[in-house]
C-alpha cells in the first residue's frame, strides 16, 4: 500500500473541486481540452461538465443510437467509409478507417 | 437605449430558431467550423470600436479587455478545430453479426445537437463568457442555434458582439435564426426563454442565486431541461506547514497578486486560505498584509457587484471571531473595491456558514487552524468548488510505502 503524508486532507479535498492544484494559483484558466472549469454545487449545477475547453461542447449534445440503418441514411460520421475522418470505436477498436 | 424583448417576440425567436435547427442539425462539422471561424473574424473586424465600447460598459481596462477579445477569437477557433476533429462526438459503430443465436444488430453511436440553446453572459467576462463566449461557441459547434440573452451591465458590448455574429451567420449562407440576441433587463424575459418549450438547453454564468432560480425553473417546466449554470466557487487554498516554513514571504506574494487581480472578479478568485497557526504562518500574514495595503483598488464592473462587496465586506467583518488583518490604504474612488484580508480561526469558521460564502472582489479570508486534524474539519465545511489548491513541498505530501506486517 502506498501512503502520503497528510493523505485524508488531501483525499478529502479531491471531493470537492473540479481543478485540483498544486504550488499554483486559481486564477488564470486556460483554453484546452484538458482544463476542468466546473465542479460539485454550487461552483456549477452539474459537475460532469466543464464551461472551458473544447470539451464544454458535449453539455449541449446527447448521445444517440441508430440500429439498422442503410449506411446512404446514415449520419456521415457513422458511414462505413467514415468521409468526415473522424476517430470511432469500431467493434471495441479506436479508428479513423474506413469500415 | 435597449427595449427587453416582449413576450411575443420570445415566441416568435424560438420558433424561428427551432426551424433554424432542423437546418442547422444536419450541416456537416466543417460547416459549423467556417462559421465559427467567420464570427471570429467578424469579431476582429470590429477593432477598436468594440474595446472602446466595452470599456464605457465594463469599467475593465483596455489591455484586459484587449487580451480578452483574444481569449475569445482563440476560443471559436480552437473549438472550430475541436468540433472538425471530432473526437467529442464519441462515436463508435457495432456491426451485425446475424450467424450470433440470437443474431447481433448493426449498432452506431454518436452525440448528436440537443436542439436551441439559451445563453446567460456574464458580467465579469463580457467577450469571453458572453454573447460570443465559451457557451456560444459550445452550442454551435454542438449543432445548436443560440439564443442570446444580453447582459444588462454591457447591452452596448453585446448588440455589436450580436451583429459581427449575424454578419458571419449571413455570410455563410446559414438561417438566420441560428443566432438570435434579444435584451431583458427585466428578470421576465430570462424566465420566459428557460420556460420556452422550444428550448432544449440554458448556458449561465453568474450567481449562486441567479442560477440557481433557473436550475429551479428548468427542472419544473412540464418537460425540464438542462441547465448548465456556473456559479458560486470560494477556490480555497490550503497552506502545508512545510511549504510555509519554506517559502512564506514568496507565498504572501503570490497571493496578494491573484487576489487583487482582475478586482478580484474572476470566478477563480481565491477566496478562502486555511493555514497552521505557527511562527511561519506569522511571517506569511505579515508580508500577505504588507502587499494588501500596497495594493491599489480598482473600478468594479458595475454598480451592483460594487455595493454587493461592500455590503458583503462589512458582513463578513462583523461576524464575531473575524478580524480585519489589512486593508488597501490608498483611498478608493468611484465604484472602487478597496483590497482587504480577514482573519478567523477554524473553531469559528466551522460554525459560522457566513464565512463560507463568496464574497465576489478582492477580499479573501485566512483561517488559522492548530493542526492538521482542525484543517480536515475545516475541508469538510468546504461546498463544491471549481478550484482547490494545495502549497506544499515534497516532503508535505510525498509519498510513503508502507508493508503490512
Amino acid at each position: 500500500m502506498i501512503f502520503s503524508k497528510n493523505a485524508t486532507l488531501i483525499n478529502k479535498l479531491s471531493l470537492v473541486c473540479g481543478r485540483f492544484i498544486l504550488n499554483s494559483v486559481p486564477t488564470g484558466v486556460e483554453v484546452c481540452l484538458s482544463m476542468q472549469h466546473g465542479g460539485p454545487y454550487p461552483a456549477t449545477t452539474d459537475s460532469r461538465f466543464t464551461a472551458v475547453g473544447a470539451g464544454a461542447i458535449k453539455r449541449f449534445a446527447r448521445p444517440q443510437s441508430f440500429q439498422n440503418w442503410p449506411d446512404a441514411l446514415l449520419p456521415e460520421e457513422l458511414k462505413n467509409a467514415n468521409p468526415a475522418g473522424v476517430p470511432r470505436t469500431v467493434n471495441n477498436n479506436w479508428t479513423k478507417n474506413p469500415l | 437605449m435597449f427595449r427587453d424583448a416582449t413576450i411575443e417576440e420570445i415566441n416568435q425567436y424560438m420558433e424561428a430558431a427551432f426551424n433554424a435547427f432542423m437546418v442547422y442539425r444536419k450541416v456537416s462539422l466543417k460547416q459549423r467550423a467556417d462559421l465559427m471561424r467567420a464570427i471570429a473574424a467578424e469579431i476582429e473586424n470590429l477593432g477598436d470600436t468594440l474595446l472602446q465600447t466595452a470599456g464605457k460598459e465594463t469599467n475593465l481596462p483596455e489591455a484586459r479587455l484587449r487580451n480578452e477579445r483574444g481569449r475569445t477569437i482563440f476560443q471559436l477557433q480552437s473549438y472550430a478545430d475541436a468540433c472538425e476533429r471530432g473526437d467529442w462526438l464519441e462515436a463508435s459503430i457495432d456491426t451485425a453479426d446475424l450467424n450470433r443465436n440470437p443474431p447481433k444488430p448493426d449498432l452506431r453511436k454518436m452525440l448528436v445537437p440537443l436542439g436551441p440553446v439559451v445563453v446567460f453572459g456574464a458580467a465579469n467576462f463580457p467577450f469571453a463568457y458572453s454573447t460570443a463566449g465559451g457557451d456560444t461557441a459550445s452550442a454551435l459547434a454542438a449543432g445548436c442555434p443560440v439564443i442570446v440573452k444580453a447582459h444588462p451591465a454591457h447591452p452596448a458590448t453585446s448588440e455589436m458582439v450580436a451583429s459581427a455574429i449575424s454578419k458571419a451567420v449571413t455570410s455563410c449562407k446559414l438561417p438566420a435564426s441560428v443566432f438570435t440576441h434579444v435584451h431583458g433587463a427585466s428578470v421576465e424575459v430570462g424566465q420566459a426563454l428557460v420556460k420556452h418549450p422550444r428550448t432544449a438547453a440554458v448556458g449561465f454564468t453568474g450567481s449562486l442565486a441567479g442560477g440557481k432560480a433557473l436550475y429551479d425553473l428548468a427542472v419544473n417546466r412540464p418537460v425540464p431541461i438542462p441547465v448548465f449554470a456556473e456559479m458560486s466557487s470560494i477556490n480555497p487554498v490550503f497552506l502545508l506547514p512545510g511549504k510555509i516554513k519554506t517559502s512564506a514571504a514568496e507565498t504572501a506574494k503570490l497571493y496578494a497578486g491573484s487576489i487583487t487581480l482582475g478586482a478580484g472578479q474572476f470566478c477563480t478568485n481565491p477566496g478562502l486560505i486555511i493555514a497552521i497557526d505557527d511562527e511561519h504562518t506569522k511571517k506569511f500574514l505579515e508580508v500577505l498584509a504588507d502587499e494588501i495595503r500596497e495594493s491599489v483598488p480598482a473600478k468594479m464592473l458595475h454598480a451592483g457587484i460594487y455595493r454587493n462587496y461592500v455590503s458583503k465586506q462589512e458582513q463578513l467583518l462583523l461576524q464575531k471571531g473575524v478580524q480585519e488583518l489589512s486593508r488597501s490604504t490608498f483611498t478608493a474612488a468611484d465604484m472602487q473595491g478597496t483590497p482587504a484580508i480577514a482573519v478567523s480561526d477554524a473553531a469559528t469558521f466551522i460554525s459560522n456558514p457566513v464565512l463560507h460564502q463568496e464574497v465576489f472582489g478582492p477580499l479573501s479570508l485566512v483561517i488559522l487552524c492548530k493542526d492538521i486534524a482542525e484543517m480536515e474539519k475545516v475541508s469538510e465545511k468546504a461546498e463544491g468548488q471549481l478550484t482547490v489548491t494545495v502549497m506544499a513541498t515534497e516532503n508535505d505530501i510525498q509519498q510513503k510505502r508502507y508493508t503490512h506486517q
